[in-house]
């Protein structure tokens, strides 16, 4: 009979639980150096002899408190889906503390599988552990292991494999001393009465996290049977042992904890003398004194946006040559007409233009992946603190805020690690203000269009940093008025410098760009065959009505050239050329303007003129909602559709010749400076609305990050464009 | 290891709290190199119990590797870990330089 199982993996930050979950789920995932990164649970199936496994990567704790909510994710998983085997990931060089969480694990009586990790870099610090001792002395399987270089991942498949499926496991018994043993013991017998309840299995354990105030662990017993006694139990303990305990005895329970761990490392554990963290030393020394290390961070920053920049170039002017000529192959194949437009200018036109800037999204998720292996973020993290606080956000919001220029999404999620629920809705709010990847084909449109290509690279790093500071700005305004109240202060692990590994940075960028090509592919291939309906649709002038034109036209030349002399025909001749090209370019016209998206565009127009933009930019921002990349494909589409004759002119180059009605430019360097404003600050993309929406859980402000920005947008984009035109920017 | 008595009286440390020859003094108070032994965690539970897992506990010997001016977050090294503190934690985290008081009377 075949058999899913459930495999979780639990594990401190830092320990190399992603990497361990990428090798034996083979699907791609990140590592993340920072403490919290992996938020969101990551689930992968695999197939081991008969057995599908079901590999479920759990947030990064270091205990199974309920002081964030990924702790309380975890040990809700851990209770209510029943994993078959939880795989314990150890930082073999911090042993005692990593055990701090394996020991409640155990005494929780979860099905246990140590993974030792990192043991090369325990040997590097001089640490020495008995792996069978740990197995023998705790009575779970210990599998020694480097992840990162996949050594010990076939014995732990092979354990895997033997894996008995047996959800709950005798609870391992810690001594806490005989007052608090026989308060648990009491609070226990209570608990095993309702044997229906989850928490009569583990009844020891959930004793001593009531003895520990976990309010979460309260919660989940309201459908006890005997919780009224149960409550009267806990009281009369909890108030017996603050009076023996001095009113510390939670920290007590801890002790003894420590005390278990301190005699069983004893045990297991040698260290000679000077383990060397010299490298950390050296760096730290550095790189976390402000003085040095915030210009440092600024200088890290620039770098990583001017080298995706100048890298990412050559490689898009690649791109760009083979979506023409695979324009130029179907031109003409597919009788002309509808089904041609829609493939070359729906399809090749609107997915192409955003295909071109997958190579920058790889090169920013590389180098966001350098920063966060390396273990250099944190130290971020650490420097900004004091910044930040003052903007009423702790240092460690600075994180989701910088992931929040790669994608909104997962920055928002990321705003999980912050405990203070008021810090993150505040983070919630101002992450869309930050310039997310896809927001860079407009800017980098807008930007190559309209400047010298020596100095895109520096503007587009100004926008970027502009997109930041207009976040600070926004939080300390909220943060001073609608979300009032202190932060949670920092506790925030600074792991040792390490190298990091070629496997781990190309994994993160091409994880994060095939994400953004899944979104491109679903949104915009879906949004592009509906714009180019909706640009096409209705027909105003149709192509019979453009033909017949065409042919009177001709008729009416046709005799007056006739009865010319020859250089006067010839002279007519082409002024018939001129006529006739009039006929198509009216007709094009003409559609577009009274096509579903001209309508839309057209009735918005007054309220966008003021600043800057004409109805064809507002069709681009309206589907921007839709995803933001979808602006660089959707004005694509209109202007291409529009047409500039004899031209196999780029987007950058049919923005710079467009026209009004009237025959002015349609887009001068300060509208391209409006748009990018706008851009920069209007609504979010549906799916980070989506995620706002989710970790929000609540209406009120969810309807305030749908608002607020638009209005922001609209005011910056209106005043920009307004005193510029006045200044003379405007011509 | 500490200078400024008086300070005590800014961080609120209970007379009780100051053992003669072996002082104990907030955290906060010690400065980059020291070398002191947690006696006394006194932040809000729930802070309590992540500190405990990230390894600060009463009895760990800690060193102040980083401190900033102001309320700036201090960095230091417990049990080989390196972990950064907000200001207001390391106010609330009592150390003194005696090993044998750090230890807690019940575990003796």
């Amino acid at each position: 009979m075949k058999k899913d199982i459930t495999i979780a993996i639990v594990g401190a930050p830092n320990t190399g639980k992603t990497t361990v979950f990428n090798r034996i789920s083979g699907a791609d995932g990140r590592v993340a150096n920072f403490p919290g990164v992996t938020v969101n649970v990551k689930e992968g199936r695999v197939r081991f002899g008969d057995k599908v496994l079901s590999i479920v990567d759990l947030p990064g704790t270091y205990g199974l408190a309920s002081y964030s909510e990924d702790e309380i994710l975890t040990r809700r998983f851990l209770l209510e889906r029943e994993p078959d085997a939880v795989l314990d990931i150890v930082d073999a060089e911090h042993l005692e503390r990593n055990l701090y969480l394996t020991v409640q694990l155990l005494e929780m009586g979860v099905p246990v599988v140590v993974c030792l990790n990192m043991i090369d870099r325990a040997d590097d610090a001089g640490i020495s552990i008995e792996a069978d001792e740990i197995a023998r002395l705790l009575d779970v399987k210990v599998i020694p292991m480097i992840a990162r270089r996949g050594k010990g991942i076939d014995l732990l498949k092979k354990a895997l494999e033997e894996e008995s499926g047996i959800p709950f496991v005798k609870p391992l018994v810690i001594d806490y001393g005989t007052q608090i043993n026989a308060e648990i013991d009491r609070i226990a017998d209570v608990l095993r009465r309702d044997e229906s309840h989850s928490a009569s299995r583990c009844a020891r354990w959930t004793a001593t996290k009531l003895l520990e105030r976990d309010e979460d662990t309260e919660a989940s017993l309201s459908a006890h049977a005997a919780l009224d006694e149960l409550m009267d139990v806990l009281a009369e303990a909890r108030k017996k042992l603050a009076s023996v305990f001095d009113e510390e005895y939670e920290i007590e329970l801890a002790q003894r904890r420590y005390k278990y761990i301190e005699e069983l490392a004893e045990r297991v554990m040698k260290r000679s003398t000077g383990g060397k963290r010299t490298i950390t030393d050296k760096l730290d020394r550095f790189l976390t004194r402000s003085r040095f290390g915030i210009p440092f961070f600024l200088a890290v920053m620039w770098l990583l946006f001017s080298v995706v920049f100048s890298l990412a170039s050559p490689i898009n002017d690649a791109i760009e040559l083979l979506l023409g000529y695979s324009s130029s192959l179907l031109a003409g194949r597919l009788g002309g007409g509808m089904i041609e437009s829609l493939a070359i200018d729906g399809v090749i036109g609107g997915v192409g233009a955003v295909i071109i800037f997958v190579p920058s999204i790889f090169l920013l998720f590389a180098g966001i992946a350098i920063l966060e292996d390396s273990g250099y973020l944190s130290r971020a993290a650490f420097i900004m603190e004091r910044a930040m606080s003052k903007l009423g956000l702790p240092g460690k919001a600075f994180v989701p805020l910088i992931l929040g220029f790669g994608c909104n999404v997962p920055a928002i999620m990321a705003t999980r690690v912050l405990e203070n629920r008021r810090d993150r809705i505040l983070a919630i709010l101002v992450i869309p203000l930050i310039s997310c990847s896809a927001k860079l084909p407009v800017y980098v449109l807008l930007i190559g269009a309209f400047s010298p290509t020596e100095y895109a690279g520096t503007i587009l790093f100004g926008v970027y940093m502009l997109s930041g500071i207009s976040a600070l700005l926004i939080t300390g305004l909220l943060r001073s008025s609608v979300l009032k109240g202190p932060s949670a202060p920092m506790i925030l692990e600074l792991p040792p410098y390490n190298t990091p590994t070629l496997r781990g940075i190309l994994m993160h960028a091409w994880g994060n760009a095939r994400h953004y090509l899944r979104k491109a592919f679903t949104f915009i291939f879906v949004g592009s065959i509906l714009l180019w309906f909706a640009v096409n649709y209705p027909v105003t002038v149709g192509q019979s009505e453009i033909d017949r034109n065409i042919v009177e036209t001709r008729a009416k030349y046709g005799e007056i050239i006739a009865s010319a002399d020859a250089s006067e025909a010839e002279l007519l001749f082409s002024e018939m050329e001129t006529e006739i090209e009039d006929v198509g370019r009216g007709a094009r016209q003409a559609n577009i303007e009274g096509s579903f998206a001209g309508r839309i565009g057209r009735a918005i127009e007054p309220a966008l003129r003021p600043l800057g933009f004409d109805w064809r930019v507002g069709v681009g921002l309206i589907s921007g909602v839709l995803a933001k990349e979808i602006v660089v494909s959707t004005l694509g589409v209109i202007f291409n559709v529009e047409g500039i004759e004899g031209e196999d002119a780029s987007l950058q180059e049919a923005l710079k010749k467009s026209t009004l009605p009237d025959g002015s430019r349609a887009f001068l360097p300060l509208s391209a400076i409006s748009l990018i404003l706008f851009v920069m600050l209007y609504i979010p993309c549906i799916a980070t609305l989506a995620v706002q929406r989710s970790e929000l859980k609540n209406l009120k402000w969810f309807l305030v990050a749908m608002i607020y920005p638009t209005a922001l947008a609209y005011i910056v984009s209106l005043v920009v464009y307004q005193v510029g035109s006045m200044l003379g920017f405007g011509t | 290891m500490f200078k400024d008595v008086k300070l005590l009286e800014k961080f609120q440390v209970h007379p009780d709290e100051v053992n003669g020859d072996a002082l104990t003094i907030p955290l906060a108070l010690m400065e980059e190199g020291d070398e002191a032994y947690i006696l006394k965690i006194r932040c809000a539970g729930n802070i309590s119990s992540r500190l405990i897992g990230l390894g600060i506990h009463p009895g760990v010997k800690i060193k102040v590797v980083r401190k900033g001016r102001g309320s700036s977050p201090m960095i230091i090294d417990a049990d080989y870990t390196r972990i950064g503190l907000g200001r207001s934690i390391c106010r609330d985290i009592l150390v003194t330089a005696d090993a044998g008081l750090a230890l807690s009377p019940n575990l003796r």
